[in-house]
């Protein structure tokens, strides 16, 4: 479905004024819950941007722990201005990303999958045990941001989020969207067509990494603590495709919708399953799969189209084969 | 460092080796008759594990005994697994089946969290101590037992890929499905029962690490991601390649974690560095035909 500029400008606006307004609605206990679902809805939009182009990756942990970690070494190492650390971050988190880009760049599917999960994992190792860099399992303190304001903490995130979109919307509205897609339905073929299928994938590694950095860099300082548990976690690469496919998969708005939806019933069941929280998140995985595999956003689309398109068949007396083409595509 | 440290490390890492390969070379069944990978297959190991704490404690049940029962029990759930959920996606995308057994594997294992309590546990019959001296090296018993009972079902394995109907049927359905249904074999079926003798194999790779190493709820992934890269190593699809990479695995991280500096806690790496590094060097694995 195809909207133009103007209402993908106004979507992004509507965005920024709800959730500035929500602050006038909210309590101080919701904003918090907010501004965790909220980074790890811009998590989600940057897997989801990568997916586009038809790669699986199961470890975005990797560049959220980078990022993370660049913004925590810098003020606690260097002494930088804790502002500074989250455009590093996404400069850190594109540079691992181009090399591990470089690696796995001839695997799709499976193995691009199974690589990305062990690059993570491989990372939660590393960042353990260099511990006299790193600060080791025993973790690191990180600066506050906004002096620790939350309400400040809070706008920044709404902030990621419209930044996040934006960056996704770009893409889709120029011929790189075009070129995503045609890589994602046949690397040869999308070849064939004059794309240049290693930039174009390396690209969208290196954007998906930087925003999911500055994500990992914000929730570090947000935290004031990280250890490699916390922001290496395979949770993290989990979520990042479990918040997609609940909103709905290769949409732009899915990710956030995912993380909004699921993002105050995990606090409240982290709160009473503890650890065993991704309980849910694995029956959400095998439901939405089986049942839902177009997400919210996906499913309702779909709906109003078949509804759409049932109205303009009873006004028109004879549809044409064009219209019935249309409504096929909408059932398969 | 002398011949009888490297001996005994050299010892070490093919015992726990024999660990990996009940695991791995279930995994390279499913991937080759499949082409899927089963995100959940590690949370089966835990499973039969927990299945043979159960029997032991509660039955008092030698886990020796109890492995064929282990098996049967985790060869059924691997197959109903199968049927309600991977059989539905069997045809689409691979994201579906990533993200449908990486969510089975998220319900077994925070499942078992809430049945069976964080808490670590192992399960001590009367050989769980027990150790050898073979030529001044000292080999524990129940390690030298899962290595035995890895080469055994292995060896099964082959010989029922080889020499029976349901194992032509596997290897046919694996070359090419379509031209498997043409020739009368029932796809389902065969997928139906790879999914069964993997997690068989599991389950009896469970039991072992019940005795050999400690049971937690959190175990799976870990063999999942170890599995993947004996299986990478081996070469995707290879039986005697994932039994053979699962003993260089044992040896690497033996060696990685006696000879490096703090290497213990570098051994836990190991597995994700060899992966990263064969898939970079020789995506076919060492005795994969093609990539």
């Amino acid at each position: 479905m195809r909207v133009s500029w103007r209402w993908q400008l106004l979507g992004l606006l509507a965005v920024a004024v709800v959730g500035f307004g929500l602050l006038f609605v909210a309590s101080l206990y919701v904003v918090h819950l907010l501004v965790s679902a909220l980074t790890f809805a811009v998590v989600a939009i940057s897997w989801n941007l990568l997916l586009s182009t038809g790669q699986i990756s199961l470890g975005h942990a990797a560049f959220f722990g980078v990022g993370a970690y660049t913004a925590g070494l810098g003020y606690e190492r260097l002494g930088l201005p804790p502002w500074l650390g989250l455009p590093l971050a996404a400069v850190a988190a594109a540079a691992v990303a181009l090399v591990l880009g470089l690696i796995v760049m001839r695997m799709r599917g499976i193995y691009l999958a199974i690589a990305t999960l062990a690059f993570a994992e491989g990372l939660r190792v590393v960042f353990t045990m260099l511990s006299g860099l790193t600060g080791g399992a025993a973790g690191l303190t990180m600066p506050a941001l906004f002096g620790g304001d939350e309400v400040a903490n809070y706008l920044f995130a709404v902030g990621l989020v419209v930044l996040a979109l934006g960056a996704h919307l770009v893409v889709v509205n120029t011929r790189r969207g075009f070129a995503f897609n045609a890589i994602r339905q046949g690397e040869t073929a999308a070849r064939a067509l004059g794309v240049n299928v290693f930039t174009e994938k390396l690209y969208a590694f290196a954007i998906s990494a930087a925003l999911t950095g500055v994500a990992g860099a914000f929730y570090g300082c947000y935290l004031s603590f990280i250890d490699p548990e916390i922001v290496f976690a395979l949770s993290v690469s989990v979520e990042a495709q479990v918040l997609p496919l609940v909103g709905g998969l290769y949409t732009v708005t899915g990710p956030l919708v995912g993380a909004l939806t699921l993002g105050f019933g995990t606090e409240l069941l982290r709160e009473t399953l503890g650890q065993a929280h991704l309980l849910v998140y694995g029956l959400l995985l095998v439901v939405f799969v089986l049942w839902l595999p177009r997400g919210i956003v996906g499913s309702v689309a779909a709906a109003w189209h078949r509804r759409h398109a049932h109205h303009e068949i009873q006004h028109e007396e004879q549809p044409t084969n064009a219209d019935s083409g249309e409504r096929e595509k909408v059932r398969s | 460092m002398d011949v009888g440290n490297l001996a005994q490390i050299g010892v070490n890492g093919l015992l726990s080796g024999g660990v990996y390969a009940l695991v791995a070379v279930g995994l390279t069944l499913v991937f080759g008759v499949m082409r899927v990978i089963n995100f959940a297959h590690g949370d089966f190991v835990m499973l039969g594990g927990y299945a043979a704490f159960g029997a032991f404690t509660l039955l008092g049940l030698d886990p020796m005994l109890a492995l064929p029962l282990i098996m049967a029990v985790l060869g059924l759930a691997g197959w109903v697994f199968y049927r309600t959920t991977l059989a539905h996606t069997h045809g689409t995308e691979h994201l579906n089946q990533i993200l449908l057994t990486l969510g089975v594997a998220l319900l077994l294992q925070n499942g078992a969290l809430l049945l069976f309590s964080p808490d670590y546990r192992t399960v001590a019959p009367t050989w769980a101590d027990a150790t050898v001296r073979l030529a001044g090296v000292a080999v524990p018993v129940p390690r030298l037992g899962g290595l035995v009972v890895a080469l055994l079902l292995t060896v099964l394995l082959l010989v029922v890929l080889r020499g029976t109907d349901l194992g032509r049927s596997l290897r046919a359905v694996a070359q090419d499905p379509v031209a498997a249904q043409l020739q009368g074999i029932n796809v389902h079926r065969a997928y139906g029962w790879a999914f069964a003798i993997s997690t068989a194999l599991a389950g009896a790779a469970g039991v072992i690490t019940s005795v050999v190493l400690y049971l937690h709820p959190g175990v799976g992934l870990s063999y999942t991601v170890s599995a993947f890269a004996i299986v990478v190593l081996g070469g995707l699809g290879s039986t005697t390649g994932a039994f053979i990479g699962a003993l260089l695995l044992g040896l690497t991280e033996a060696s990685t974690a006696a000879l490096v500096p703090s290497g213990s806690g570098w051994a836990e790496g190991v597995a994700f560095a060899l992966l990263i590094g064969m898939l970079m060097v020789r995506p076919q694995g060492l005795f994969g035909r093609h990539a």
